[in-house]
């Protein structure tokens, strides 16, 4: 059982380009959004060859939760965002070198190791009745600590997360002062311009008999 | 010509060298983490590369397995990397990675 060249080239083809758009889109949304399809395309390509239950996780997490958080950092941040801030560094060549060195690398390692590699026929039955069970057992089973260990990872991470991102009380209560400050300012100048309202309103009803007066002086 | 191994070893070191690229050539913080999980992506290609064309019957999809376990550990890094990000904007109003440069000597 092969995978469909056509699929794969197609494939290959969305996720190079939406990766080049992540790289170099200088919205900073955009190239958001462009991971977003990258990582579908990932995605799509995880099911042509047969990875079923990864192509469901890639959706998910990789091309649902991840980009959701980076898009919260791109909104919470945005304040110092400027189009210039958000393009290429000044000598982007030189980062253009390293990665082409490293493309060159990878590619020449996979030129010159590609007879050694063990390869093997894919099962018929995988491909029939999909990864989950054999991922399944191999997760629970043979990795059940590394599995348990991931969800311990993952707990700890996101607690983290939660402490470092919240405001601690020295910022809560410079927060609270700065809000109280500009509530005062707002009342006074309320209150001043009615003050300023009462007197016009007295000096027109003032000023009307006199105009009045003025009139009946010029005919 | 029927797609192996190669040709998904090819495409996951393109997708991980763009990944270097946007790393060293970005300013802002959040788009080096795009550029991170694309770098992780082209891995995780590769991962399920080898457990697709390189089927071990006694480990069989240990590859996909670590390509799961990668997404995992991805999706801690964004958490406590966005967190860290936001507390840099709060403390110093930039998330440019050149103008985080306090530890310069």
């Amino acid at each position: 059982m092969t995978v469909n060249p056509v699929a794969f080239y197609l494939l290959s083809a969305a996720i190079l380009g939406a990766a080049l758009a992540v790289v170099t889109l200088r919205n900073i949304v955009h190239a958001a959004i462009s991971l977003v399809g990258c990582l579908v395309a990932v995605g799509a390509l995880y099911l042509a060859v047969g990875a079923d239950f990864l192509a469901g996780a890639q959706i998910l997490i990789y091309a649902g939760a991840i980009p959701v958080l980076l898009l919260f950092g791109i909104m919470l941040t945005r304040g110092s965002m400027t189009p210039a801030g958000n393009g290429l560094v000044r000598h982007w060549w030189r980062a253009a070198v390293v990665a082409g060195a490293t493309a060159a690398v990878l590619i020449g390692v996979l030129a010159g190791g590609h007879a050694a590699w063990h390869t093997a026929v894919y099962p018929q039955r995988l491909l029939d009745e999909g990864t989950t069970e054999t991922l399944g057992r191999l997760l629970l089973q043979q990795h059940a600590l590394a599995f348990e260990a991931a969800s311990v990872l993952l707990l700890v991470a996101l607690v983290g997360a939660v402490t470092l991102a919240r405001k601690d009380a020295a910022e809560i209560e410079l927060e609270r002062a700065e809000l109280d400050r500009r509530l005062r300012a707002e009342r006074a100048r309320r209150r001043r311009e009615d003050r300023e309202r009462q007197r016009s309103a007295a000096q027109r009803g003032q000023s009307a008999p006199l105009g009045d007066g003025g009139e009946e002086r010029a005919r | 010509m029927s797609v192996g191994i190669t040709h998904i070893l090819v495409l996951s070191a393109g997708l991980f060298s763009i990944g270097v690229f946007g790393l060293l050539g970005r300013r802002n913080a959040v788009a080096m983490l795009m550029a991170v999980e694309l770098m992780l992506n082209g891995v995780n290609v590769a991962l399920v590369g080898f457990a697709r064309f390189g089927f071990n019957e006694r480990r069989p999809l240990s590859g996909m397995a670590f390509a799961l376990f990668v997404i995992t550990v991805a999706a801690a890094e964004v958490a406590v990397a966005v967190a860290l990000l936001l507390v840099a904007y709060r403390r110093r109003g930039t998330v440019q990675a050149d103008e985080l440069d306090e530890l310069r000597g």
